[in-house]
């Protein structure tokens, strides 16, 4: 179940994301960071955003950091990922009379993806993104609190290794 | 750095591996005047090749050489090629260990003699008693700096990681709570400075606060010019005369040229898929079925630990990244209570990882994403976890083969490495679970889960001691029952598991083996 809040959330996302499919892409002027790649072939780029979005969704977390992961798995199987794209749009039809990317509930999305996540290209896309998104580092402490190298400072004698305070019980 | 010992000198000991039991041992001689060669199959690193960086780290320390996983375990479809998560380079694992320096207790060194036998399990008594060991356990604290007695350093602190679990087992009756021992210092100890609480244990210690034979024992041993370390040099086979007493190792350099060491004994510690590894490839005419397997127990019995992880999200922010990575150990589940429906018990051990990694290992199977997933990684900050380090019984059949075919860049056998369940193992693991999932409902976790083993650190097993010859490779010493001038150094040589960490246990051994080499060359038998 979706809450409201979270469906308007969720509903202008897919509209930021339709959008910039619509031809309309490479002037919203995001996609200038976009690896070359992707610049190259905004569709099929605008293809994997959506897969790599509803295998781990960050809604704050900018297309492009889930776009310059996958630039060693475009270089190298290029043709995995267009044929397992097209797959999965022809099973979106087949379940939605749509492309996959045109399907509006990450819920039926996601039913569609657990169907093919023991294959090849899920779990291509996934293992390249699960390393790769979560090794970002200009990611980490705004979105998940995570500090990363911190020898450099010290450590954390003095910053807070051991000041909890259990006060929630 | 500058002793050079030649090729044809045969009054060296040579050394297999540079870690916990080779390291040590190496120093150990050293300093009694013993000459040593180590072949050390990985690279040398500096200290400031450290870095705070987990995949940085994983991709250049780690053992990658190719290796099958295979069992009925999860672990064989997450991670077909890395059963074993342990270091290639100077130091071994010891770069890579999280610092808890826990003693075996008294009973786990007799296990079969309190439980019986157990259908399935290939159980055996060490043939060394905890009071026989005692003093080495001393001495390794000493050795090593581990917090409390035997070094006079205090405990650490409690991080915040340890808190949240220890507020919670308070809460379901533990007691045995504590943070430590630990071999990391906490204040300057045996040159080496105090904790900085930087987190990242496990991708080696930029301080060197944490004990590793990386920056003591072998540096150390280099310097007393009774010991050579040779990097990059894989051992391919050990050799051996026409009365089948060992005499040489053949290696690759790091050119990847065959070199061949003459030795006057060898000790063979280059972790437990390793060592067998080694001995299964030295088979010869006089040996076919590898050398010092005569009890065709060489290989087998691998033990891993019983272990599985619980994280739980808290109502605020925890930060289990800054501190130690293994800061707070429960023992209260460490002993010996058939009550439980297992045999063998199990420490709690709180643990931490990054987010990269935590990304990766919180479900590594093939449906670990989706909205729930994220929803977990947003609230990093807020997660403690806790490891449960329990006894695993031996089974005869879990252990290192060589594959038929496949062979790796030295033209070596591929190890398969096979490792199932016991019911035992299962029961205990269940029962950590269930009591690590109470602890975190007491301290008012907002959610807690369950997140599968890693590919494992802890390997022993697959060399064991044994009274008679025919029930394991080692004897108390860790001599092979086949060849009086063999001997096994490393976590191999583990009769059992225990519900401990092994580095400490190694490094005693190793202390105690060094004891016993020495004596043993002084009475002209080596």
């Amino acid at each position: 179940m979706t809450t409201p809040l979270e469906a308007t959330l969720s509903r202008r996302r897919f509209l930021t994301f339709t959008g910039a499919l619509a031809g309309a892409g490479l002037t919203l002027g995001m996609s200038s960071l976009w690896p070359r790649w992707a610049q190259a072939e905004p569709d099929l780029a605008g293809r994997l955003l959506r897969l790599g979005r509803d295998i781990y969704p960050h809604a704050a977390i900018e297309d492009r950091y889930y776009l310059a992961p996958l630039t060693p798995l475009l270089e190298e199987r290029h043709e995995l990922i267009v044929a397992g794209l097209d797959d999965l749009d022809r099973r979106a039809h087949e379940a939605h009379g749509r492309d996959y990317t045109a399907i509006e509930s990450a819920t039926e999305r996601e039913a569609l993806l657990r169907q093919i996540q023991d294959g090849e290209f899920f779990q291509a896309v996934r293992n390249t993104l699960v390393v790769g998104l979560y090794d970002t580092p200009e990611l980490w402490q705004a979105h998940f609190g995570y500090e990363g190298s911190s020898w450099e400072q010290g450590g954390y004698v003095g910053r807070g290794y051991n000041d909890l305070v259990i006060d929630w019980l | 750095m500058s002793t050079r010992f030649e090729h044809d000198d045969d009054g060296v000991v040579v050394i297999i591996g540079s870690g916990a039991g080779g390291g040590t041992l190496a120093h150990a001689l050293a300093r009694k005047g013993i000459k040593s060669v180590v072949l050390e199959a990985g690279k040398r690193y500096a200290l400031e090749d450290i870095e705070n960086d987990e995949w940085a780290m994983f991709e250049k320390i780690s053992w990658l050489d190719e290796r099958i996983t295979a069992g009925p375990r999860q672990l064989t479809e997450t991670f077909p090629n890395l059963p074993a998560w342990i270091v290639k380079g100077v130091g071994g694992s010891t770069i890579h260990w999280a610092g808890v320096a826990l003693r075996f207790q008294p009973h786990e060194f007799r296990l079969h003699s309190e439980v019986g036998d157990i259908a399935g399990a290939n159980l055996l008594d060490w043939p060394l008693s905890y009071e026989e060991l005692e003093p080495y356990y001393v001495q390794a604290e000493r050795h090593m700096g581990v917090t409390g007695e035997a070094s006079g350093m205090p405990l650490h602190d409690w991080n915040n990681n340890f808190m949240v679990l220890a507020e919670g087992a308070r809460r379901v009756g533990y007691e045995k709570l504590r943070a430590g021992p630990m071999a990391i210092n906490t204040r300057p100890y045996d040159d080496r400075p105090q904790c900085m609480q930087a987190g990242f244990c496990m991708q080696g210690c930029r301080f060197g606060a944490k004990w590793s034979t990386m920056y003591t024992d072998i540096p150390r041993a280099e310097a007393t010019g009774y010991c050579e370390v040779r990097p990059d040099a894989m051992a391919l086979t050990i050799e051996h005369d026409e009365r089948g007493r060992v005499n040489a190792v053949v290696y690759a350099d790091a050119e990847g040229n065959r070199q061949r060491q003459r030795a006057r004994a060898v000790c063979v510690a280059g972790n437990s898929i390793e060592s067998p590894r080694l001995l299964l490839n030295s088979h010869s005419a006089l040996f076919p079925d590898g050398l010092a397997n005569s009890s065709g127990q060489v290989g087998r019995n691998y033990m891993t630990h019983a272990t599985a992880c619980v994280f739980a999200e808290m109502p605020k922010p925890v930060n289990m990244h800054r501190g130690t990575t293994f800061a707070g150990i429960i023992s209260d589940e460490a002993r010996l209570d058939r009550s439980r429906g297992f045999v063998g018990g199990y420490t709690l051990e709180v643990m931490s990882l990054g987010l990269p990694f935590f990304a990766k290992f919180m479900d590594p199977a093939n449906g670990g994403w989706g909205r729930d997933y994220a929803a977990i990684l947003e609230k990093y900050d807020h997660l403690s976890g806790v490891w449960i380090c329990g006894e695993d019984l031996p089974m005869e059949e879990n252990g290192i083969t060589l594959h038929d075919t496949r062979k790796d860049q030295y033209g070596l056998p591929v190890p398969i490495v096979y490792k199932g369940d016991h019911p035992n193992d299962e029961a205990l693991r269940r029962h950590g679970q269930q009591q690590a999932r109470s602890c975190y409902e007491a301290v008012g976790a907002v959610r807690v889960f369950d997140v599968p083993d890693f590919p494992t650190s802890h390997n022993v097993g697959t060399n064991r001691m044994s009274a008679r010859p025919e029930d394991g490779v080692v004897n108390q010493w860790g001599q092979a029952h086949d060849i009086d001038n063999l001997f096994v150094s490393d976590g191999s040589q583990f009769t059992s598991s225990g519900a401990e960490n092994p580095t400490l246990t190694i490094v005693a051994l190793a202390l105690r083996q060094a004891d016993h080499i020495a004596e043993r060359m002084s009475r002209g038998e080596l």
